[in-house]
């Protein structure tokens, strides 16, 4: 842009300056651009991560504009992480899905609602109801994921159908399950601040999950952070201890600090007698983890245990243990966490302000899933194989009974094993993109390449699987529709509709409408015309269960209130304390079991199922990147501010020993190879990670290449955190600067593998 | 595996309803009448107040940011606002964030959050040939006026920190102004409101206490310089093995190709010039040896122009003579024209003497527009920058290309002194050259040197274009001087050794920029 110069020496102002000019705008967002002035504002929920922080939606003209994280919301108070920040600029990208793909080239929502159905129809038809199956999300709204769930197995007839929830909160959900009698998150965002003692297991809020940090920042009581992970997270170094544990040897720790804590009279004898079952089983058996066992397996030494179990002992009762995909993806993950929540039943550390055995969630709608996708669990955390919820769903949905099928769902892993056998012929996959998410990738690649028929609905028509799709329809995405959420700590929060969504992408919710129709059963969805409607259907659901939400209102109520947690019944009419309050479950020591009491779950920990040898020495672990990229980045990578904020190259870190070893200097290109496959990185010389053990993020489309495919046999939620990798020195670019004469190459003074 | 569409064509009612989808889809229906003006919020300015200062500086004293590293632990929110509260470009942010890690037995990680320091003594501000930066009296803020600056890109060379960027859309640079407006009405910066930690502060410092020397946070450069106002705190020391995790990136800077040309040609010209005022020509052979000399160095000064981002606004380049290097280098450009007058007087006139003064001017001019050149980039204190490299390198080119010039205007003119220029070409040629090789072999092999950093860059990027100017020398060096001796005709052999030799400068000069690894705040 040529501008022409003033007739002065200095220009103070002018068309450039006036390009950033703020100027103060309305609805206490201070000073803003001039360019984006908004002429009102609206409220919505992120739809990241489950922190589940509150946005204020700048619109104009009533659409949005611009952002500002809301400082009312209960959750965040003002403050958001950057993919928060830049929610809406995602929408933009280029490569958006804006008409339905058949076989690559566009086609007419007719078109591809009549393939859709008739493809499904005859696969159905020929195989039967196993033969085809749906694959959705944590990351669209709840009423969608219901009318997903209830439209594919009510509707069209389908058995299977599970969420990319198996690969994050699978573990959590089984393992309260079991513990607790229903998958019940007890805690409240409040617990961050009221704790004595914080034990972090397995996570890294402060990238993962930063405006759950801020609350633990907010912290008043000086608390003592701990934070058991291999490598020295950012959360690690901000921790009060660290125990750098060896990969997967969480379990054995676990048990180990609970013969520590029964040992030392840590236990609350009265709650345990009072409120648990099984106590004296798990006391028996957690004898065997002497501190030399366990300081052996675990590498942390003897002083550093007791040291543990004192701090969990001098902290009691406002003791919080937290917990994401560290436990999450363990080959014993159930276990792992249920390892955990031993350790807070038997110190009483629940149902109290400050603590909990707390499973932080990964997307935004994790919960939500988890109680209303309608794979595992039947609608509102009911049981597909129960006469009697059966009939309980159908009178609160409509649908007649026979339609609810009497099996619950093949688990994701079982459903592509199935599709390898041959019984599964057409997986419909809903905003996920397992082709670069799922655990030894081109094994999926490989086996979604033998179905019949692949459905892909997405925003994005770039994915990895949408590109393998045989049919892409295109969705509209967070923002261009309605619908609500469930944060980590039980809170639904809803998100408005403040942007046209490009082409003829439509809302999920509407092409769950459109197939009703196509596929013909329209009719057994006549109350399910919109979101709020569905919202409903499953309030009716929910009745009488833990997660009841039947004294939610409407969506305004959700709008005014800053969210409401479950449960919330209809009785509970005490508005001013859902506003102000943040609810914790189990105050009365009354569990969801049948005899309301928790159950002490427990076994044997075994060894990973790859182990590093002698051809493959190295461990390596998973896990996020940075704060500004979200899973397969198929929405972060569109932000070119988020990029700005991610390293140019995917790198490995490596401990600076073995990188002498191997004559690996930082920066260099090493071939990072397992058993599977290999890829090239960049060296990251770090005593973050231990020796032996080296640590790639996720979010590159390469690194679960690499990854070995094992499952928790209780949850069958994969195990990202346990492969065994070579890493090499990438001889090309060493010879390269061979040939260009360097003699600068650093020799390693020491050498230790 | 297409299938006939079939059985559902008489699907009652379809169409309606896809119609009905798709309007509603683009439908907006956001209940704002409802509840946008329902809350009133705590405003902005009342949430952060403990995180700015309460009242303006003294005098003495300025605004600067406070970073508190414990409580920065890398969720860089505050990139995010930046660029969507100050509505930047797509890609703009003026915050950044690098990270700091150990290395060695003890593990370490530091996310560092960085924006301008709004130095005590800017250089991006010393550098502007146009005054296009102000530093606040009262509050200290360094501001970047938009609609003054040339982008001509000099300050993103002279900040020591990265902090001004070149915006191309708009062909000037821009940069954070520390949300002065936002402090003006006791509004917190956007990045101060952002930090869901609170590590950003502004706090009120002396101008006088502002650290002269030392580094504001490892891998930053030496604050003797700019004297940055930023203060980064912590309560757990960073340890001295500490590095930034970007530090051992070889990537290539910008490599400005108006500026090579520029350079190699005005240094060229400069060295004909002098070749012109120092051998015992007549009044024509003198005449068209300056003028060849005027002509290059007239359409390197052109081509510098490229280099603006807005050229109708370089008149103004000579406002910054007090502090800048640039502007003194362009003022002292500006006398080639002026010189060109005087010597085409002079040989109209047909007066040698004058004609020898005019030369002997010009050449001088030239020189010190060689030697303000130098400066401009001594100036930036990058160690590849350096006066004793630089120096080298820009006389070193004005003399062998100013020899190399003279024997070919020389030779199609059949001066009798050419066979001195054609010697000193070939001297100079193996002088430079081996003197230029062999540092860089020295900045290779020692890492202490302060550009051993560019060696590396060189030797990754630029080995090739390394390789291409060894064989250039021998052409020019060996080959063409042999040839000639053999009998060839000169004036083609010495213009194709002219051009040879240009191109071998041209490349050096075009790695002098790439290569040059400027100093930044520690990044990924």
């Amino acid at each position: 842009m040529l501008t022409f110069p003033a007739i002065n020496f200095r220009e103070w102002s002018g068309p450039l300056t006036a390009d950033l000019v703020r100027k103060p705008a309305k609805f206490g967002l201070g000073q803003l651009p001039a360019r984006r002035m908004p002429d009102a504002t609206t409220k919505a929920v992120c739809g990241f991560c489950s922190t589940g922080c509150g946005l204020n939606i700048h619109l104009k003209d009533g659409a949005a504009i611009n952002l500002t994280p809301d400082p009312d919301y209960p959750v965040n108070i003002g403050t958001a992480c950057p993919k928060g920040w830049e929610a809406l600029s995602v929408l933009d990208a280029p490569d958006r899905a804006k008409m339905p793909l058949l076989h690559g080239k566009e086609v007419g929502w007719d078109t591809a609602l009549r393939y859709f159905c008739d493809q499904m129809k005859r696969i159905l038809d020929q195989h039967g109801p196993e033969a085809a199956a749906f694959l959705s999300t944590g990351q669209i709204m709840f009423e969608e994921m219901a009318f997903l769930g209830a439209l594919a197995k009510f509707g069209m007839g389908m058995i299977h159908g599970d969420g990319n929830t198996r690969q994050c909160m699978a573990t959590a959900v089984t393992a309260y399950k079991e513990s607790f009698g229903f998958d019940a998150p007890p805690f409240t965002y409040a617990d961050f601040e009221e704790s004595d003692v914080l034990v972090f297991i397995g996570a890294n809020p402060c990238i993962a999950h930063p405006i759950m940090w801020q609350r633990v920042l907010r912290n008043p009581r000086s608390p003592e952070i701990i934070v058991v992970d291999p490598r020295t997270t950012e959360t690690a170094m901000a921790a009060t201890q660290h125990y750098a544990i060896k990969p997967k040897s969480d379990l054995t720790l676990l048990y180990g600090l609970a013969h520590l804590i029964i040992q030392a009279g840590g236990v609350d004898q009265a709650f345990v007698r009072a409120s648990t079952n099984g106590f004296d089983e798990f006391a028996a058996f957690a004898a065997d983890f002497t501190p030399e066992r366990v300081a052996a397996e675990t590498g942390i030494g003897i002083e550093g245990l007791r040291h543990f179990a004192q701090t969990i002992m001098n902290g009691t009762p406002r003791v919080s243990f937290w917990w994401t995909m560290g436990v999450n993806q363990g080959h014993q993950a159930t276990r792992t966490a249920q390892a955990i929540i031993n350790l807070a039943l038997m110190t009483g550390n629940i149902g109290k302000p400050g603590t909990g055995a707390n499973s932080i969630t990964g997307q935004c709608n994790a919960m939500g899933s988890r109680l209303f996708s309608n794979t595992t669990n039947l609608l509102g955390g009911h049981d597909f194989r129960n006469a009697a919820h059966r009939e309980k769903v159908a009178k609160a949905t409509g649908i007649p009974v026979e339609r609810i099928p009497d099996l619950p769902s093949l688990a994701y892993d079982q459903i592509i094993q199935a599709a390898d056998e041959g019984t599964v012929k057409a997986i419909w996959f809903v905003a996920t993109n397992p082709s670069h998410s799922w655990i030894d990738q081109n094994e999926m690649n490989r086996i979604l390449g033998k179905l019949d028929f692949l459905v892909v609905q997405d925003m994005y028509c770039t994915t990895e699987t949408a590109k393998r799709a045989h049919l892409v329809l295109p969705a509209a995405g967070w923002g261009e529709k309605e619908g609500c959420f469930i944060n980590s700590e039980r809170r639904i929060g809803c998100s408005p509709k403040v942007r046209r969504a490009p082409g003829q992408a439509l809302a999920d919710f509407h092409i769950f409408r459109l197939i009703a129709h196509y596929w013909g059963c329209a009719e057994v969805f006549r109350e399910w015309q919109t979101p709020e409607a569905v919202f409903r259907v499953l309030q009716r659901c929910s009745e009488d269960q833990p997660c009841e939400i039947t004294g939610i209102e409407g969506y305004d109520m959700l709008r005014r209130s800053g969210g409401v947690q479950w449960p919330f019944r209809k009785n509970q009419h005490q508005t001013s304390k859902i506003q102000n309050s943040e609810r914790r479950l189990f105050e009365d020591g009354s569990f969801f079991t049948p005899d309301r009491r928790a159950v002490f779950c427990f076994d044997k920990p075994v060894p990973a199922p790859e182990l590093a040898n002698d051809r493959f020495p190295f461990v390596l672990m998973t896990g996020r990147g940075t704060s500004a990229q979200w899973h397969t980045e198929t929405r972060t990578a569109k932000s070119e501010v988020l990029r700005k904020m991610i390293p140019q190259d995917l790198m490995l870190e490596l401990n600076d020993q073995d990188a002498a070893a191997l004559g690996i200097r930082d920066g260099q290109d090493v071939r990072v190879i397992s058993k599977r496959a290999e890829l090239t990185a960049k060296a990251r010389l770090t005593a973050c990670v231990k020796p032996g053990e080296v640590y790639l993020p996720m979010h590159d489309a390469r690194v679960n290449q690499l990854t070995h495919a094992s499952f928790d046999p209780l949850s069958r939620q994969p195990s990202y955190k346990h492969s065994a990798v070579r890493v090499e020195a990438d001889l090309t670019s060493i010879s390269l600067q061979r040939r260009a004469g360097a003699r600068t190459c650093v020799r390693p003074s020491s050498s230790q593998a | 595996m297409t299938m006939a569409l079939s059985d559902l064509s008489d699907l009652p009612g379809s169409s309606d309803l896809l119609t009905r989808v798709l309007r509603e889809q683009q439908t907006l229906r956001t209940p704002v009448a409802l509840f946008s003006d329902e809350f009133d919020s705590q405003s902005v300015r009342d949430r952060f107040t403990h995180l700015i200062p309460l009242s303006k500086p003294n005098p003495g004293e300025q605004y600067a940011f406070q970073v508190n590293l414990d409580a920065c632990t890398g969720c860089k929110a505050c990139v995010a606002a930046c660029h969507s509260l100050n509505g930047l470009d797509e890609d703009e942010s003026w915050r950044d964030i690098g990270l700091l890690v150990g290395t060695r037995k003890q593990p370490y990680l530091q996310t560092v959050t960085t924006a301008c320091h709004h130095c005590e003594d800017p250089a991006c501000s010393n550098g502007c040939p146009v005054l296009a930066y102000d530093k606040d009296p009262v509050t200290g803020i360094v501001r970047h006026l938009d609609d003054q600056c040339i982008g001509c890109s000099y300050c993103i060379l002279k900040c020591p920190y990265d902090v001004p960027k070149f915006n191309l859309k708009r062909g000037i640079v821009r940069k954070c102004d520390m949300c002065q407006g936002r402090l003006a009405e006791g509004e917190a910066p956007a990045c101060v409101q952002a930090c869901p930690n609170e590590a950003i502060k502004i706090q009120v410092v002396k101008r006088s206490e502002v650290p002269d020397r030392g580094q504001i946070i490892p891998g930053a450069h030496d604050s003797s310089y700019t004297r940055p106002t930023t203060a980064y705190v912590s309560s757990k020391p960073v340890p001295e093995t500490a590095k930034p995790a970007d530090s051992s990136r070889l990537d290539l800077d910008h490599g400005h190709p108006p500026l090579a040309w520029m350079l190699v040609l005005t240094q060229m010209s400069a060295g004909g010039f002098l070749g012109a005022a120092l051998a015992p020509l007549s009044l024509n052979e003198a005449a068209l040896t300056s003028s060849a000399a005027l002509l290059f160095g007239l359409t390197g000064i052109a081509l510098s122009v490229f280099h603006l981002g807005q050229p109708l606004k370089a008149w103004r380049a000579f406002l910054g003579w007090r502090k800048s290097w640039l502007s003194r280098e362009i003022i002292t450009f500006g006398a080639l024209p002026v010189c060109g007058i005087v010597i085409a007087v002079a040989w109209w006139h047909g007066d040698l003497l004058m004609l020898k003064l005019a030369i002997g001017g010009s050449a001088l001019a030239a020189l010190g527009a060689v030697a303000c050149s130098v400066m401009v980039y001594a100036d930036t204190r990058r160690p590849f920058w350096s006066p004793a490299m630089t120096g080298g390198k820009f006389f070193g080119t004005t003399f062998l290309l100013g020899a190399s010039l003279c024997a070919v205007v020389w030779s199609w003119g059949s001066v009798y002194v050419l066979p001195w220029a054609m010697t000193l070409t070939v001297v100079l040629r193996w002088m430079v050259s081996i003197w230029e090789l062999s540092r860089y072999r020295q900045a290779l092999a020692d890492e202490s040197c302060a550009w051993h950093k560019s060696a590396r860059i060189l030797q990754k990027h630029h080995a090739r274009h390394i390789e291409w100017r060894g064989v250039l020398l021998i052409m020019t060096g060996l080959v063409i001087p042999v040839v000639i001796a053999a009998g060839a005709p000169p004036p083609w052999m010495l213009t194709s050794s002219l051009l040879l030799t240009f191109t071998s400068q041209l490349i050096e000069r075009h790695y002098f920029f790439t290569a040059c690894h400027g100093p930044k705040m520690p990044g990924n």
